[in-house]
């Protein structure tokens, strides 16, 4: 069986169109604040892009769009190398002088909707801030877009089978339904976008900084930080509510909106895992605002509780902003904010994670555990709301969340030979597992500069790992899957 | 269906006697050693110990019907019931002698002692009496291998049930065992355990250590314990012999004791079979190889190459079977190092011996759970069993393999939060709550190997006390108390 395919190479040069056209956005940036090294370079790998695109689909003929599920994760990850790869360009050949693994990390930290950076934020030029907000809004899209389309099939994206709630009417045959769906998803995220510009514009600031930020907070990314040609952000509390609501809007099931526009507002509401996702945020929200209320005599009230939600929802949306300094919190919240990452948002969405569907489920399994020392002999399937858990899928959740923590312990081994320490060695391939980008200890702002290039990249591929459910990236260590003849494995 | 109460209070009425029996030993040491008021407070509690003893066996012989009758759900009860009150009694002596003046610090001191932990609120170790740091030395021992399969071992009245209560104590997924007669078993354990403890006090005695030295140390060895007399724990005997003689022991015991009569029957190369004993192996060699070569390259240690060994292969071992002894710092140790001892921290010792954690066959079972996992997603029509010594693992203890790794990383995660309300940094902490569960000892930064537990809250301290008996009870016999399902069946 051939790896390189026709369909393969279609869907690499889409990439490459889309991310090339996308770029005359930072061009137009680059225009204005006459960064013109940025805007030259940028047009030229732009034109580049767009040319080999659409020259290999001129000699590529279209192909039915059929492939087998490890076709599939092929496919999916080489998309996110090829994405990756392109974005990382504009960085390189900026003139900046940044190294080509900073180019890279950023463009995974961008794509893979972690946000967090390597290039100080008074290094980097207006329009490659811009850039990376952009991706990251791409990644936002991407994910929700092969959450309908990809992930399903593959199994993976901590969603069960959303068949039945996204079908429309029944007549209509599965291909369209499907299209519909993707249409409606990605006309959702556009709606967010569009919602969270338009009520950033009046805050004040340039509308540089309502759009770079809208980019970010809508994907669930975070905040990109740049501070060149003397511009900068000014924070105020209905900024940071605004991004703390768009967050939390990203990261609830998009199977809400789903229902909302179908005039079912019932079903909506009762959405389980949303409701439990909610819940954590108001039990999480509470406990940090009350405590910081109590520790930090400096902020009045409302401020502690305002700092208290929107950090939560940051953490809980896998965002990872934040507005103050959190290094000096209690260990307590700062323990909590970490668990709130771990489980992450909910299943289609922008958010990462282990994802609250997952952790319904492994509650149950656990709880479970008990019943079976109980009785021994007892046979209960799993079944929440009157609806049974398949054992294939309690199997399958069971394998994802040990492969997670698996993945997780084997790359802090592995950036352990940075010797930084034990608690950024434990905190950065935490944030980047998560996509949250950002952490305790050393990485309290985000910043992932203090890793040698060998850390970079290594936490490079921690945030792609993370995005794509660890699958996509460990099947290509998987020996049956490069020798389909091997039974054994 | 319901727990019953009475019969469960009479084995552990029982239980305790025994208990008292197993304070003589230090109360001989407390007379040799002139040491009166502890003599005294050892010796009254111990009579303090044989009263519901004998209470209860009076009882038993008036009633009609015996009150031996248990099943196995009163095995839950029980053994978290002995263990906790274990805990309390022996406590008592060491705050009525101002040893550990505050209840709570001497509660958390015996958990860690039993539970074969060796988390240590003391400050300084030896200005202790004699006899207390025998009898904190020998709760390991007896922790070690069990206080219920010692009961078992001792009491033949106490017989099958006795199985069915010692299965909720023996560390490992699935309940084997060699001889017909559960308490042949537990007597041919504790055979062999006395065996090992007793060529081990020679050896180390052989080495220059003092017989009270030799057998302080033996028991925390063979418990995989950790307590020492000493506050520099074996780093204050400067001799590589004794090094080598205690990582040897602590890996000895650290090995799946039913091994030890598949030896004895057919031969070493049968050990080299069993699945878990080969990744137990191979699994310490790589890591203490690994730590070794950081530790050489860093240049950590100025005593050379052949303490930089000495102190990783130690240390590998001692955290792996969950010991805890320490020869010097490692906190110190340059982060790659470290994250070799956090690996071993994490996988724990192997199934049926005297040491914590995780246990070797779950790791083993879960990375296979994880291998599937991955090949099932490319090949989703294939059927993989998961496959231990040769023969496939029944889809029961798989699951039940599989829901222990979630609890054991939720129960881990809420002591973290509990403990971080004391406001240490995250390292301290995690690693505080991670050393209790696994049932180690020592941790890194506030709570690393030349530290103690004395700064943490009350509240802290009976958190982590209580996660060391979880831990070293596997968990779901400790939680299954908190189910109401569990007390009443009855109830839907």
């Amino acid at each position: 069986m051939t790896l390189i395919k026709k369909q393969l190479l279609r869907m690499l040069s889409l990439i490459s169109i889309i991310e090339g056209v996308s770029m005359s956005l930072p061009m137009i940036v680059a225009l204005k604040y006459e960064e013109t090294r940025v805007f030259f370079s940028t047009m030229m790998i732009a034109a580049i892009s767009v040319g080999i695109g659409l020259l290999i689909r001129g000699f590529v003929k279209p192909q039915p769009l059929k492939f087998k599920s490890r076709d599939a994760f092929l496919y999916l990850i080489l998309s996110m190398f090829t994405a990756v790869f392109v974005a990382s360009l504009p960085y390189f050949f900026s003139g900046e002088g940044y190294n080509y693994i900073d180019c890279w990390f950023e463009a995974a930290s961008g794509w893979t909707t972690t946000n967090a950076y390597v290039i100080p934020s008074d290094d980097i030029p207006l329009s490659l801030a811009m850039w990376k907000s952009e991706t990251c809004w791409m990644g936002g899209l991407v994910i929700i877009f092969l959450t309908i389309s990809l992930f399903q099939k593959l199994g993976i994206g901590g969603q069960k089978s959303m068949s039945y709630e996204i079908s429309g009417s029944e007549g209509e045959p599965v291909n369209q339904r499907l299209s519909h769906s993707l249409r409606m998803a990605v006309e959702i995220y556009g709606i967010l976008t569009v919602l969270e510009f338009l009520m950033l514009l009046p805050s004040g600031n340039d509308p540089y900084f309502a759009l770079l930020d809208t980019f970010s907070t809508v994907s669930t990314s975070g905040m990109v930080d740049v501070s060149a040609g003397g511009m900068s952000r000014v924070l105020t509390p209905y900024t940071e509510f605004v991004f703390t609501v768009f967050s939390f809007l990203s990261s609830i099931n998009f199977i809400v909106y789903f229902m909302l526009l179908r005039g079912k507002p019932k079903a909506a509401f009762r959405n389980l895992e949303v409701r439990i996702y909610i819940v954590i945020i108001l039990v999480s929200g509470l406990l940090v605002s009350m405590i910081l209320a109590w520790q930090d005599p400096q902020h009045s009230v409302l401020a502690s509780f305002g700092n208290g939600f929107m950090i939560t929802v940051s953490f809980a949306s896998t965002s990872g902003f934040k507005t103050e300094i959190i290094g000096a919190w209690p260990s307590f919240v700062k323990t909590l904010l970490m668990f709130l990452c771990l489980i992450g948002g909910c299943g289609f969405s922008t958010s990462s994670g282990i994802k609250v569907q997952r952790l319904v489920v492994l509650f149950f399994i656990v709880s479970r555990g008990f019943l079976k020392r109980i009785h021994p002999h007892m046979v209960k399937p799993i079944v929440i709301r009157n609806r049974t858990v398949s054992a294939e899928r309690a199997a399958s959740i069971t394998s994802y969340t040990l492969l997670f923590f698996a993945f997780y312990i084997l790359s802090t081994v592995l950036l352990s030979l940075d010797d930084l320490g034990l608690e950024t060695t434990l905190a950065a391939p935490w944030a980047a597992i998560t996509n949250t980008g950002m952490g305790f200890g050393a990485i309290n702002t985000g910043f992932f500069g203090i890793f040698s290039h060998y850390g970079r990249l290594l936490l490079s591929f921690v945030m792609i790992a993370g995005r794509l459910d660890i699958y996509a990236f460990m099947v290509l260590f998987s020996r049956s899957f490069w020798d389909a003849n091997r039974v054994t494995d | 269906m319901t727990v019953n109460i009475k019969n469960s209070c009479y084995i552990i009425g029982i239980m305790i006697g025994i208990l008292g029996i197993c304070l003589v030993p230090s109360v001989i040491v407390a007379v040799i050693y002139g040491e009166t008021p502890e003599a005294q407070a050892l010796t009254i509690t111990l009579l303090l110990c044989l009263v519901p003893a004998v209470i209860v066996y009076i009882i038993n012989k008036i009633r009609k019907e015996k009150l031996t009758r248990i099943k196995a759900r009163d095995g839950f009860f029980i053994v978290t019931a002995a263990w906790l009150l274990y805990s309390a009694i022996t406590a008592i002596p060491f705050v009525v002698t101002d040893s550990i003046p505050d209840f709570i610090d001497a509660f958390f001191e015996m958990c860690s002692g039993y539970s074969t932990t060796g988390s240590t609120i003391l400050t300084d170790v030896e200005s202790l009496p004699k006899s207390m740091l025998f009898l904190r030395s020998f709760t390991h021992w007896l922790g070690g291998m069990g206080i219920i399969v010692f009961t078992t071992a001792v009491l033949p009245s106490i017989g099958i049930e006795g199985q069915m209560i010692a299965a909720n104590e023996t560390p490992g997924p699935t309940n084997d065992k060699i001889w017909a007669r559960y308490t042949d078993n537990s007597r041919n354990l504790y055979t062999l355990y006395f065996v090992i403890t007793i060529i081990e006090t020679i050896l180390l005695m052989l080495g220059g250590m003092s017989l009270y030295d030799s057998l302080v140390q033996t028991f925390g060895t063979v418990g995989t314990g950790g307590f020492s007399n000493y506050g520099d724990s074996i780093g204050h005997f400067h001799s590589l012999y004794i090094y080598w003689v205690i990582t040897i022991f602590m890996m000895i015991c650290g090995t799946n004791f039913n091994l030890y009569f598949v030896l004895f029957k057919r031969g070493i190369n049968s050990m080299f079979q069993d699945d878990e004993f080969k990744m137990y192996i191979s699994f310490y060699l790589t890591v203490s190889i690994l730590a070794s070569i950081d530790l050489i390259f860093k240049h950590h240690y100025s005593e050379g190459i052949a303490y930089s060994i000495t102190s990783a292969f130690f240390h590998v071992a001692s955290i792996m079977t969950t010991t805890g002894y320490a020869l010097d710092d490692f906190d110190l140790w340059p982060t790659f190092a470290k994250m070799m001892l956090m690996l071993v921290f994490l996988t724990g010792a192997s199934s049926s011996s005297t040491g914590g954690g995780p246990k070797i066959i779950r790791i083993l079972v879960s990375l296979k759970l994880i291998r599937r996992g991955v090949s099932v997603k490319i090949h989703p029509n294939r059927i993989y069993p998961i496959k231990v010594n040769k023969k496939a693992v029944p889809t029961d203890v798989v699951t039940n393999i599989a829901n222990f790794m979630f609890f054991y990383i939720a129960v881990l995660f809420i002591g973290w939060l509990l403990i971080s309300i004391d406001g240490h940094d995250l390292v301290t902490s995690f690693t505080a709550a991670l050393t209790c569960l696994g049932n180690v000892g020592p941790g890194f930064n506030e709570v690393g190997p030349v530290c103690n537990f004395s700064f943490f809250s009350p509240f802290s301290k009976l958190v982590m006390s209580f996660l060391m008996i979880a831990g070293r009870l596997e968990l779901f016999t400790f939680f299954i108390l908190l189910s109401r399902r569990y007390w009443n069946s009855n109830r839907a």
